[in-house]
């Protein structure tokens, strides 16, 4: 209950006026004091001269390029205002900020604008010689060349009469005079060239719409939210100007309100005498307009409590600050809370309910929201993650944090720490950019809580955005040109790439994407961009974003039985592209089942997450780590995100070897490889088969940039200002955790950049077999579009002799994929059916 | 002002026909008591009201004899402008945001130059102000409060028992006593506005109003329900603005809400007295027998379906616990040329039957057949892309039971409307949330909706739990014409009254899982896993483990235990068991042109 206090302390307007044009003139800020300390003496007298350039006084300066019309603002920053006080005060003692004019200015904002205007009037100095020149004289200039001219004639003819009654009178009477001819004629609002807005001071918080009340009416408040909704800009009229048809008259209504009653008689004193009821005609050119637009902000997510829904508020900005903001930019706008009466048929029987508006004075467009996660730390935030910091196991800490309700996964869970953190773009002299976010893709058996994980990354991210391959319609991933339902424009709406922009964009279901999303991806994980051309736009947007990617395999399980290459069924140029890929297999593991038991039954019982102590009965003997929470994660992540760790030269050799190493074990790789495909008996398919790390592992000098990135994420989290051998040791392990969950399959392997098994067992090569067969029988007959594929038993059986396996082998086989639901077999043993298609492998 | 002879019945009677006048004379009291110079603390003032009101009303009796807001419907038109109401709504729009407004005016009569001063606090029209008398703006005794407004519906899918004011015969007594005749009124000629794209069932009839919430503190919430007591008038809508034509002006109903009150189970079930501990377990029985026979007699299925009456969503971080979102499979095709009764309504005979018994059990619920033109035209999610927040069908209040009908699903285009309205119910049931559509910054709120799902065949959303119906059953269901059903009654009132308790009590109940039972799970959980891949069996997954665990507990609730069990557990992996059962085995019974290919 918000009774509004009528009355304050009386101010002296007239004082505060005075003060405000000492401060004008005086304020030196912190560029013009070192030139003032040069030729100390000086200073003051070039205060006085206003030469364009030296004065080392902000504000004379400003109202100099303003009378020279290279600026029509003057940006006054309280925080400039606060300095001036405080210093002139002799800086001691610090008087109370509620006691300070600036205080006075945020309370009642409306009211100081047009006393700075007042004090401004009397200070502008004319236009320095430069800009006289400048032959760009617009309808005002002449118009009012026109009034100074018509004035100075009537002056002439009016001054011989006058001149004896002066002489009489004394001198005052001139002074009256001019008043009586200037002053009343125009309107100082219309001869000013300038507005003037208020900056607030650094440290004004932003609120929310909701916590703006009828207590904070005149105040000067900051507000944080996503734009919905801009207006056209329209001019809206501040001075309307008439011409009398009768006496010649000009005559000006200052306009204050939104709506105004039009003058229609004439007021001049030689109309009023003569009582001739002149008429007035508007003129537009005489009139003053200012460019206005209106402007709907919404809360954010984040400030909308609970189970309630977003606020909006509508903003008015007018010269200036119009054209400041776009649909979806997120701001903090500055500005005078304000009611606005009702108009119209509402104000009849609403006459004591106001609509309130922000006028808006400064606005700051927030692009990189990690700055603004910064800017709301508190201290108790800063103390746990000072703790935090400090902890050695920093980084395990804080990755068991990431989904905690999922179990194991230690090694993807710290990887995704990595692409939360990311490493620090580089961009080179030629404007080149080499990309510093963590691309990484998850593989694996359906229910391994990949899509908790996606999801939980795209939450903790303050631009997370999460989608799925097939789910995204219309606008898609990456941009689509639309027409805009309210205004009918075609316009360019972002997809989720885009609005992902220097965030994380987690895309569900990788495998069953459109072709068209999966190729825009391509620029995407590399170049950091999109470029669209259709309907006439061509243009290329941001969309710096790492990717997180969750793919099923090729027939959504990992078939043991099959290459890698064939499991994950996505295209080199993509995978290559991956930092890291991580395979995870559903296999039964006594004391991961039971742990994820108790977690399941544990989350029932309580209603909330257990910790580590609660379900381990064991590990009660190490003290209880504090739990990270969300918030904290995001500030640990946005504090990460601020370093900037070096290379050493030490640590780059290391990597270079590290490398090089790499390298060469993938020749060797690819050599044997070669070879047995020179020699082989069954050649092509074994060759295909032994060949397992052919995609995956891959060594290419991505590999080198992802080891990089990796190491620097790393070093970032660590808190350390140059990247150390221990992360680029970390990194490698990550990697090759990655391909160790590959190559522990029972298809055999012995080791990680080791050779493969010789000879592939005969029930993976018969598959193939009937894989080609099915392609071929499929070209031939082309029947692609029959759902279930059919063979041949007895052909395949010849076929799997040719090839030196017996039929034992083949009912292995075929018992084997049976069981896992890939093809079928009749039961007089004649034909055998695909039931899930394989796609061609070759 | 002591009116001692009064008694209380007048007094409430006077209080439902002229809160005003009551109000007027507390504030005439409260002056004369309060002599501080500083003027009345509305705020204080407005707590005696509150007190006032509320005191009277909570005499036996009192409470039923205040007019219903909007029900019947037809009752709207008549509701006369500064009577009390009462209203049970559920919140569809909050966004209406604070008003400013003068509730103590101090007022001067320009011909006497007198003043006083009025409480004009419940009200927005001027008629406190009596001619000649005008409004002193620059009084320092003027009081100003902020007030929350929200646009109020009554309450989407509500049962007709479950409506405030059921007992219609009470209200037309206190009607004909009042002796409101309905044309007297000038206002009444003017029906109060709704607007169509806030309610969430898209052409069923409804009332609503815009409710100012004076209360500081109470700022209502999107879908959330609520009994207001308030007064009643018309006014405007503070979004409705600029635009100097006074025709396109509506007139709103507006209700001064003096308190609100929750919606308890004892509102709901008025007349029967809280159940005995070990009343559960026949209560449950006697559910089971019922919902046996409402199925054709299927023990089974009338298990799941209890269980999925119970079932809550209680959230975990962002895991939702608890939610059973139910799939019956086997019901009866409709034919396709058989007429949609409405919108919102079901047409085959088979499913209106049991969405007929199970809204005679729940409070809420509402029907979504899955007609191609339904699903196409209909928005699902709320939307406020306009700028004014425009209710879908799933903005719903919570504990509503979503009963879908897919047996009238035929072969057709789903279009992309369509599309994001199946998504939108599959996320309801898989996570519990609805997408409230704002401009660039969709917000998932969390809701607690129970979907149950009738199809003939699988049905095309992901459920947590599906089950097949016994051919029993389904020969039943198929024999079900318009007629049997209205001469089948199986439940008289009594009965029916103590299901109701029963289901809304358990379904409030506190529940624990105790470590030892937690532990049991698990170790079990780990044996069969182990035990499956030795065999070369299929391996039980995460999800399957949290739904036995739900399905135990739910067995639990419906028993009125306050924690899980170990009998429970072993009853809900024989119930599990039983359904995988009766499912391969329908599946298998079934032609294979039905069996879904990708399974």
């Amino acid at each position: 209950m918000s009774a509004l206090a009528a009355i304050r302390s009386v101010v002296d307007y007239e004082s505060e006026v005075g003060k405000i044009t000492q401060f004008m003139e005086k304020f030196v800020d912190a560029g013009g004091k070192k030139q003032a300390a040069m030729d100390e003496d000086a200073s003051e007298a070039m205060v006085c001269e206003l030469s364009p350039g030296e004065s080392p006084a902000k504000y004379v300066n400003m109202l100099q390029r303003v009378a020279n019309r290279s600026e029509d603002t003057v940006e006054i920053s309280l925080d400039d205002v606060r300095t001036f006080e405080i210093e002139s005060s002799g800086g001691h003692p610090p008087f109370a900020f509620a006691s300070s004019l600036a205080y006075r200015i945020e309370n009642n904002a409306k009211c100081y604008g047009e006393l700075f205007s007042r004090a401004i009037d009397n200070l502008i100095p004319e236009p320095s010689e430069s800009a006289m020149q400048d032959p760009e004289a617009d309808v005002l200039d002449v118009l009012f060349q026109a009034r100074r001219d018509r004035d100075r004639r009537d002056r002439e003819v009016v001054q011989a009469a006058e001149q004896e009654i002066i002489k009489a009178i004394g001198t005052d009477g001139e002074g009256a005079h001019k008043q009586a001819l200037g002053a009343d004629l125009f309107p100082a609002i219309l001869t000013r060239r300038y507005s003037v807005r208020f900056v607030p001071r650094a440290n004004q918080a932003a609120q929310a719409v909701r916590d703006i009340g009828a207590s904070q009416i005149g105040h000067l408040v900051t507000v944080r939210g996503i734009v919905t909704r801009v207006s056209d800009i329209r001019p809206s009229m501040i001075v309307a100007a008439y011409l009398c048809d009768s006496c010649g008259c000009e005559v000006f209504q200052e306009v204050k309100t939104r709506q105004f009653t039009p003058l229609t008689q004439c007021q001049s004193p030689r109309c009023t005498d003569n009582r001739s009821r002149g008429k007035l005609h508007k003129q537009t050119r005489g009139s003053r307009f200012l460019r206005f637009q209106e402007v709907k902000l919404q809360e954010m997510t984040d400030q909308v409590p609970m189970g309630d829904i977003p606020r909006t508020l509508t903003i008015h900005c007018y010269e200036g600050s119009v054209r400041k903001l776009n649909p979806g930019d997120v701001a903090h706008i500055t500005g005078v809370f304000l009611p606005q009466p009702y108009t119209g048929f509402r104000a009849l029987r609403a006459g004591l309910l106001a609509d309130t508006l922000l006028e808006a004075h400064h606005i700051r467009p927030l692009k990189r929201r990690y700055d603004q996660l910064a800017s709301e730390l508190t201290p108790e935030l800063y103390m746990r993650l000072a703790q935090l910091n400090r902890d050695p196991d920093v980084f395990g800490r804080v990755s068991r944090a990431i989904a905690p309700e999922i179990f194991g996964h230690d090694d993807v869970k710290k990887a995704l720490l990595l692409l939360l953190v990311g490493a620090p773009t580089k961009r080179t002299k030629d404007g080149m950019s080499i990309r510093g976010d963590i691309n990484i893709c998850l593989m694996g058996d359906p229910g391994v809580a990949k899509s908790q994980l996606l999801r939980f990354v795209a939450k903790v991210a303050p631009r997370g955005v999460y989608t799925t391959g097939r789910g995204s319609s219309g606008v898609g991933l990456t941009a689509a040109v639309m027409r805009d339902s309210v205004t009918g424009e075609m316009v360019l709406e972002g997809g989720a790439l885009v609005l992902a922009d220097n965030g994380i964009c987690a895309i569900d279901e990788f495998d069953k994407m459109d072709e068209s999303d999966r190729t825009a991806i391509h620029e995407v994980m590399e170049q950091q961009t999109i470029s669209i051309s259709k309907a006439g736009i061509t243009t290329t947007l941001n969309a710096r974003t790492s990717i997180l990617a969750a793919a099923n395999p090729a027939r959504s399980r990992y078939n043991p039985r099959m290459t890698p290459e064939e499991n994950i069924n996505l295209p080199a140029a993509l995978l290559s592209r991956f930092d890291v890929l991580f395979l995870m297999l559903d296999r039964p593991n006594h004391d991961d089942d039971l742990l994820l038991a108790r977690h399941v039954a544990w989350v029932h019982a309580h209603g909330r997450h257990p910790t580590a102590a609660d379900l381990d009965g064991t590990a009660g003997a190490a003290t209880p780590e504090e739990e990270i929470d969300m918030e904290l994660l995001r500030h640990f992540i946005a504090g990460a995100r601020a370093r900037n760790p070096t290379l050493p030269r030490a640590v780059a050799d290391y990597v270079v070897g590290a490398y090089v190493q790499l390298r060469q074990q993938y020749k060797s790789a690819l050599d044997s490889a070669a070879s047995r495909r020179v020699g082989g008996r069954s050649s092509i398919d074994t060759g295909v088969a032994a060949n397992t790390r052919s995609n995956i592992g891959n060594t290419t000098p991505r590999t080198l940039l992802a080891i990089l990135r990796l190491a620097q994420a790393r070093a970032r989290i660590r808190a350390a200002d140059a990247v150390g051998t221990e992360d680029v040791d970390e990194a490698l392990r990550l990697m090759d955790a990655a391909h160790v969950t590959l190559d522990s399959q029972p298809a055999g392997s012995s080791g990680i950049f080791g050779e493969r098994q010789q000879r592939s067992d005969p029930v993976s090569s018969i598959f193939s077999i009937m894989t080609r067969q099915l392609a071929t029988v499929q070209a031939v007959s082309a029947s692609r579009t029959a759902s279930m594929p059919q063979l041949n038993y007895s052909d395949i059986l010849s076929r799997v002799r040719d090839a030196g396996f017996s039929e034992a082998d083949l009912s292995r086989c075929l018992q084997q994929y049976e069981d896992i639901n890939i093809l079928q077999v009749n039961l007089t043993r004649t034909r055998i059916t695909f039931v899930s298609a394989p796609t061609a492998t070759d | 002002m002591a009116n001692n002879t009064i008694t209380t019945a007048d007094l409430v009677s006077e209080l439902v026909s002229a809160p005003m006048k009551v109000i007027d004379r507390l504030f005439d009291n409260y002056k004369a008591t309060t002599t501080t110079d500083d003027g009345p603390k509305s705020r204080e003032f407005n707590q005696t009201v509150q007190d006032h009101f509320q005191g009277l009303l909570s005499k036996p009796g009192a409470f039923e004899r205040i007019p219903v807001f909007g029900y019947p419907s037809s009752n709207a038109t008549k509701t006369k402008s500064g009577s009390l109401v009462r209203f049970r709504c559920m919140v569809q729009d909050p966004s209406y945001g604070e008003e400013l407004h003068l509730s103590v005016a101090q007022l001067v009569n320009s011909a006497t130059g007198e003043t006083k001063q009025v409480f004009s606090h419940y009200t927005d029209a001027d008629h406190v102000i009596e001619e000649g008398w005008e409004v002193d703006y620059g009084s320092p005794s003027n009081v100003f409060t902020e007030r929350d407004v929200a646009y109020c519906v009554s309450i989407p899918g509500q049962n007709e028992w479950a409506q405030l004011g059921a007992s219609a015969a009470v209200l037309e007594d206190v009607l004909g006593s009042l002796n409101i005749d309905a044309q007297s009124t000038g206002e009444s000629t003017d029906l109060p506005l709704v607007d169509e794209k806030k309610y969430p069932l898209r052409g069923c009839e409804h009332s609503a109003a815009l409710v100012k919430f004076h209360s500081p503190g109470r700022a209502p919430q999107v879908a959330g329900t609520v009994d207001v007591v308030g007064i009643y008038e018309l006014g405007h809508s503070p979004k409705e603005q600029g635009g100097s034509d006074a025709s396109a002006q509506g007139r709103w109903p507006c209700i001064h809400a003096i308190f609100v009150c929750d919606i308890t189970v004892d509102t709901l079930v008025p007349d029967l007295p809280q159940p005995v501990a070990g009343e559960h377990i026949g209560r449950r029985n006697m559910t089971l027998a019922h919902l046996g026979l409402v199925l054709g007699g299927d023990d089974l299925a009338a298990h799941y379906l209890l269980l999925h009456l119970l079932s809550k969503t209680v959230a975990v971080q962002d895991v939702k616990v608890g939610k059973f979102s139910l799939n019956l499979v086997g019901f009866p095709l409709s034919s396709k040329d058989q007429a949609p009764a409405g919108t919102f309504t079901l047409s085959s005979p088979a499913t209106r039957w049991v969405s007929g018994m199970l809204a005679q059990l729940v409070p809420r619920c509402v029907e979504i057949p899955f007609e191609l033109k339904t699903v196409n035209s209909s928005t699902f999610l709320p939307s406020a892309e306009s700028g004014d927040l425009q209710a879908g069908v799933l903005q719903l209040a919570a504990d509503t039971e979503i009963i879908c009908d897919e047996t009238c699903l035929h072969e057709g285009t789903l279009d992309e409307r369509g599309l994001r309205n199946l998504q939108a119910l599959q996320s309801v049931i898989l996570d519990q949330t609805v997408t409230y559509v704002y401009p660039f910054q969709p917000i998932n709120m969390a809701t607690n909706l129970r979907v149950l799902v009738l199809s003939n065949g699988k049905s095309i959303l992901e459920n947590d739990c599906d089950l097949y119906l016994s051919e029993t059953a389904a020969a039943f269901l198929a024999s079900i014409h318009d007629e049997s059903a209205a001469s089948f009654m199986p439940l008289d009132p009594m009965h029916t009254e103590q299901i109701r308790q029963y289901l809304e009590l358990a379904r409030h109940m506190e529940f624990s899982v105790p470590t030892e039972v937690s532990n049991a799970i698990s170790d079990e959980y780990a044996a069969l896993r182990r035990e499956a891949h030795e065999k070369g069996e299929k391996m039980m997954t995460q999800a399957e483990l949290s739904l036995i665990v739900t399905v135990a507990r739910l067995i639990s609730i419906s028993k009125g235990e306050p924690e899980l069990s170990s009998a429970s557990w072993k009853e809900a992996m024989a119930l599990e068991a039983r359904r995988g059962e009766r499912n391969t085995q329908a599946k298998a019974a079934r032609p294979a042109t039905s069996a879904d290919p990708s399974k």
